[in-house]
């Protein structure tokens, strides 16, 4: 049985899965019963998570090879296996069944159809999403994007952009595409130099947040097809990072879905 | 019942425990394109991340108590799950039933908040920018344990270097982006 001491020292390389398996199942008996390395291992997977947090396009039938298989009983294995539900008279295949309070006598054929109706469903969202994020092109370069505006909005943002103290944020997709270009100024204004972000069709808009103490502030909405934005950040406290998310239209009071675009002051 | 894309991840487990298909859909839709990447990435084959996606989405709906909300958000969860089965695949069939069998063994609760996930994102992005502000020897372990899916014996072999070199440098990467985790965590982020 591995102790206190060296279960610690293995932490870090846990969270990588950098250690074999045999000492991983050694560290896993531990921190099972220790909080301390339990929170410490939670701590450093959140790093090892974040490392690895890019978004790629989903394979088109990936879904549907998923949908195809929800009804299929969970595999078996010949190891002894904890009982996790209370029939003392259970095969060893409904052993592994999922703990739930209801539905489990529920026809196989009603959750098969509602499968192939979700599969649809996502086929639709997964549209969504590929308009998106995925057909968006980088670019980062201020001055050539500085093109793409009206006169009134480049004067605005020239004249930003040669304030003392302004600074440009760049936000980027999780797949570090460059969408949206921010100036930002000591006074709290800013406004949008450029962007790549799609053109949302439907009753959706794009909306500007800033993260302030780790919370979303709705900076404005900024429309299907964002072009000339500003704003003006009021209190003390400014923004360190900016994000924008798709929102129903008229914007929302707190996001209602994962940020499309992110950018550190 | 409401629009499930405005559902919380928690909501969403909780249908999912509940043999809602269309709630693992939707979670799908948020996270899928997260899992197949990295396993995409460790992988660096299509087929086999496709597999690793299938089996960690799969075993979501299977076995949704297994998320524990207080440990982590939903995505990270998966994440890990992802990771996990994409190194057992670079390394042996052995290993990775070995760690099916241990897995089945342990239960979590349910319940969740997404305002995490909003977060997840912007987290990654600041722990991507301290990964690169790492010394070139820690940053090299780090993404040759993770990426490559390699142990750090592995890694020591691979560079040529002593065990115990590479370990520290794991250690000590990994420590730095910790601290600055906890950091954006306990004080917000414009502290």
């Amino acid at each position: 049985m591995m102790n206190h001491d060296e279960a610690h020292d293995l932490l870090e390389l846990a969270a990588l899965d950098a250690i074999e398996s045999s000492l991983a199942e050694q560290l896993e008996a531990h921190v099972g019963g220790c909080s301390q390395c339990e929170h410490e291992l939670d701590a450093y997977r959140r790093v090892a998570t974040s490392l690895g947090n890019s978004v790629d396009e989903l394979p088109e039938t990936l879904w549907t090879s998923i949908a195809s298989r929800l009804h299929e009983r969970p595999p078996v294995t010949s190891t002894t296996m904890p009982l996790l539900v209370s029939d003392s008279k259970a095969t060893s295949a409904s052993a592994l069944a999922p703990v739930i309070s209801i539905s489990a006598g529920r026809p196989s054929w009603s959750r098969r159809a509602r499968t192939a109706v979700s599969a649809v469903a996502f086929s639709a969202a997964a549209a969504i999403i590929a308009l998106s994020v995925g057909l968006a092109n980088a670019n980062s370069h201020v001055a050539h994007l500085q093109g793409q505006l009206g006169n009134a909005g480049q004067v605005a943002v020239a004249s930003a952009l040669d304030t003392p103290g302004h600074v440009v944020v760049n936000l980027t997709s999780s797949t570090h595409q460059s969408l949206a270009q921010f100036v930002m100024l000591p006074s709290g204004q800013g406004y949008l130099i450029g962007s790549t972000l799609p053109t949302l069709v439907g009753d959706k808009t794009y909306q500007l947040w800033g993260i302030v103490k780790g919370q979303p502030v709705s900076l404005g909405v900024m429309g299907q097809h964002p072009k000339q934005v500003a704003f003006t950040m009021a209190g003390p406290v400014k923004p360190r990072v900016l994000a924008v998310t798709v929102e129903p239209s008229g914007g929302s009071t707190s996001p209602t879905s994962g940020p499309v675009a992110v950018g550190t002051v | 019942m409401e629009n499930l894309q405005d559902v919380s991840d928690a909501q969403l487990v909780t249908c999912v425990a509940r043999y809602d298909d269309g709630a693992l859909a939707e979670i799908y839709r948020r996270h899928g394109g997260a899992v197949y990447g990295l396993a995409r990435r460790v992988l660096n084959n299509n087929t086999e991340a496709e597999d690793v996606t299938q089996e960690v989405f799969l075993r979501l709906w299977n076995q949704p108590e297994r998320f524990d909300p207080n440990r982590g958000t939903l995505r990270s969860f998966l994440l890990t799950q992802s990771h996990a089965r994409a190194v057992d695949s670079v390394r042996s069939h052995e290993a990775r039933r070995n760690r099916e069998v241990r897995e089945v063994e342990a239960t979590a609760r349910a319940g969740y908040d997404l305002q995490n996930e909003f977060a997840d994102l912007i987290m990654s992005e600041e722990v991507q920018r301290a990964l690169a502000k790492l010394p070139v020897d820690e940053r090299r372990a780090i993404e040759l344990a993770y990426f490559q899916g390699l142990t750090y014996v592995k890694v020591a072999e691979l560079l040529d270097e002593p065990e115990g070199t590479i370990k520290s440098r794991i250690r000590n990467g990994m420590r730095r982006m910790r601290h600055l985790l906890s950091e954006y965590e306990v004080q917000g982020v414009d502290s």
